[in-house]
């Protein structure tokens, strides 16, 4: 009888404690890195594109690493927001790349995947990193267009220097406008380095608790990410010259603490240096006031200075398909086709 | 790390609970081999020393527990071989079998115990600053054998010798675990 008492008190308390557990993604390999890929280094260029259509609007930043040879590694991100389904897709593509002849060759040696939607955590895989088999390849027709802005061509596709867009939004007279838009670029470089932590959005991010884990910025520098907490989880992103586009890096933190359902708070600030292509602006994004719903923003405001003068950007222009119909990516996109940033626009 | 704490708290906890009743007590250095498949065709293996605990019903037929921690020291993925500690700066494993089982008497000092039960194994390698941790959780059966020699009327030299068949993975949702074996020896006594 007492043995059996016992085994029930066991297996009893191993079902609680694999309920607890129960939080892991796919079996990670032994020695496998946070992040694999290689920073590219201060010299690579950034090139950037949006387009729109229908109900999606697409952001497309290219990150080159100076070619040795015609060769060297290149960096793509694709956001695209589906406004009729209030989703927010992040795909990033890390290929070595080799130019000949008119043609770009890419050697794909990761896929990143994540997304951003109102969502509970504990259903959801959470971003998602697959590795490439060496002797996969694909083509495109390639040009290095010059001019300026700088410009080049990938398949039918313009992408225009980044630093330049930089410097237009830099010019911008209006404070508010400025920090709209250094708000999204930002807020663009937070999606990305979210991105490549495996799990993110997801309770497979329960990984990542105890001593800080280290990530790479994909041309300089590194953030930290730390997790603590068990019904109620704080992630800290402690950033370290951390740049994923050329002319932009930022340090500083940003902080989230949810409960398991992704409902909670944000705070902290986190600094950013652009660099134009003729001048340099500092500022910061203060995430304190904003507030989660599902792990993303349901209200609030991010506190956005630009050069010492401070804005209140409302959440809402950072959520994908918002009912207020002014997702970021509208911004850009309509930047673009009124002329307003030298963005590439509809192709 | 507070989970695996908790964890190991809670399991030594309820392979103690037993010993108020009557019972042979068993404490042994162990070595580990637990080999696992994933869905997706990654074969993992992972060697452990360790420390075994275990508990049996001096009844004729009765309940049997075994707690092993391990130290996974090494590793070897789909063939290549790793140092833990070149990655992970904490390495942990709990090997648990919980059933039933007897004593198999034979002539003078010698005797059998055989058991047969539930089995749990896990490994959770924490990551160095740039590195994923490493974590399985899975369940299914297994069986204990162990060969005891008499040394007086209450201690037992005991050779210990375990095997297990883990077919539920109980914490991934992609690339699962297919199948998992694990075999772990001990030398050590028994009270």
């Amino acid at each position: 009888m007492k043995a059996m008492k016992s085994l029930l008190v066991t297996a009893t308390s191993i079902l609680i404690t694999l309920s607890i557990l129960t939080t892991c993604g796919s079996y990670s390999d032994i020695a496998e890195e946070n992040d694999p890929t290689t920073p590219m280094g201060e010299n690579s260029k950034t090139y950037m594109r949006t387009t729109t259509d229908g109900s999606i609007n697409t952001v497309e930043m290219v990150t080159m690493q100076d070619p040795v040879n015609n060769r060297g590694e290149i960096d793509i991100v694709q956001v695209d927001d589906d406004t009729s389904q209030m989703v927010r897709n992040v795909v990033m593509l890390r290929s070595a790349y080799e130019i000949s002849g008119g043609k770009i060759i890419l050697y794909p040696l990761f896929r990143y995947d994540g997304d951003y939607r109102q969502k509970n955590p504990q259903n959801n895989l959470g971003a998602t990193r697959e590795e490439y088999s060496q002797d996969f390849s694909t083509s495109f027709d390639y040009a290095d267009n010059g001019g300026t802005p700088p410009t080049i061509t990938i398949d039918v596709f313009t992408y225009t220097s980044f630093p330049h867009v930089l410097q237009d939004v830099i010019d911008l007279g209006a404070v508010q406008e400025r920090a709209d838009r250094m708000m999204l670029f930002t807020d663009l470089s937070m999606m990305h380095s979210q991105i490549k932590v495996k799990g993110f959005g997801g309770m497979a991010m329960s990984q990542y608790f105890g001593p800080p884990s280290k990530f790479k910025g994909t041309r300089v520098g590194t953030y930290d990410l730390t997790l603590s907490g068990l019904s109620y989880v704080t992630s800290h992103f402690d950033f370290d010259n951390y740049s994923d586009y050329e002319g932009l890096s930022h340090n500083g933190r940003q902080t989230s603490s949810t409960g398991r359902e992704g409902d909670g708070t944000m705070s902290d600030t986190v600094y950013f240096t652009a660099i134009g292509n003729s001048e340099t602006v500092q500022g910061g994004v203060d995430f304190s006031p904003i507030v989660l719903t599902g792990t993303v923003s349901s209200s609030g405001y991010y506190r956005v200075t630009v050069a010492g003068v401070p804005w209140d950007v409302p959440h809402l222009t950072t959520n994908p398909g918002n009912p207020g119909g002014i997702s970021y990516l509208d911004i850009l996109t309509a930047d673009a086709q009124a002329g307003k940033l030298p963005i590439p626009a509809v192709q | 790390m507070k989970s695996s704490v908790l964890l190991t708290v809670v399991l030594f906890l309820i392979a103690l609970t037993p010993l108020a009743g009557k019972a042979d007590h068993g404490f042994f250095p162990v070595y580990n081999v637990t080999h696992l498949k994933t869905t997706e065709g990654d074969v993992y293996n992972f060697y452990s020393p360790g420390l075994n605990y275990t508990y049996n019903s001096k009844k004729k037929f009765g309940f049997f527990s075994s707690v092993s921690v391990l130290w996974p020291l090494r590793s070897n993925q789909n063939g290549e071989s790793y140092k833990n500690s070149d990655y992970y700066d904490r390495k942990f494993g709990l090997d648990l079998m919980m059933g039933a089982g007897g004593k198999i008497p034979t002539s003078g000092r010698f005797s059998f115990v055989t058991s047969a039960g539930a089995h749990l194994n896990t490994i959770r390698l924490r990551g160095r600053e740039l590195y994923q941790d490493f974590y399985n959780l899975s369940l299914g059966i297994g069986l204990n054998v162990q060969a005891r020699y008499a040394f007086s009327k209450s201690i037992d030299g005991t050779i210990f010798t375990s095997g297990s068949w883990d077919f539920i993975d109980t914490i991934h949702w992609e690339n699962k675990l297919k199948n998992g074996l694990g075999v772990t020896f001990g030398l050590g006594l028994t009270f």
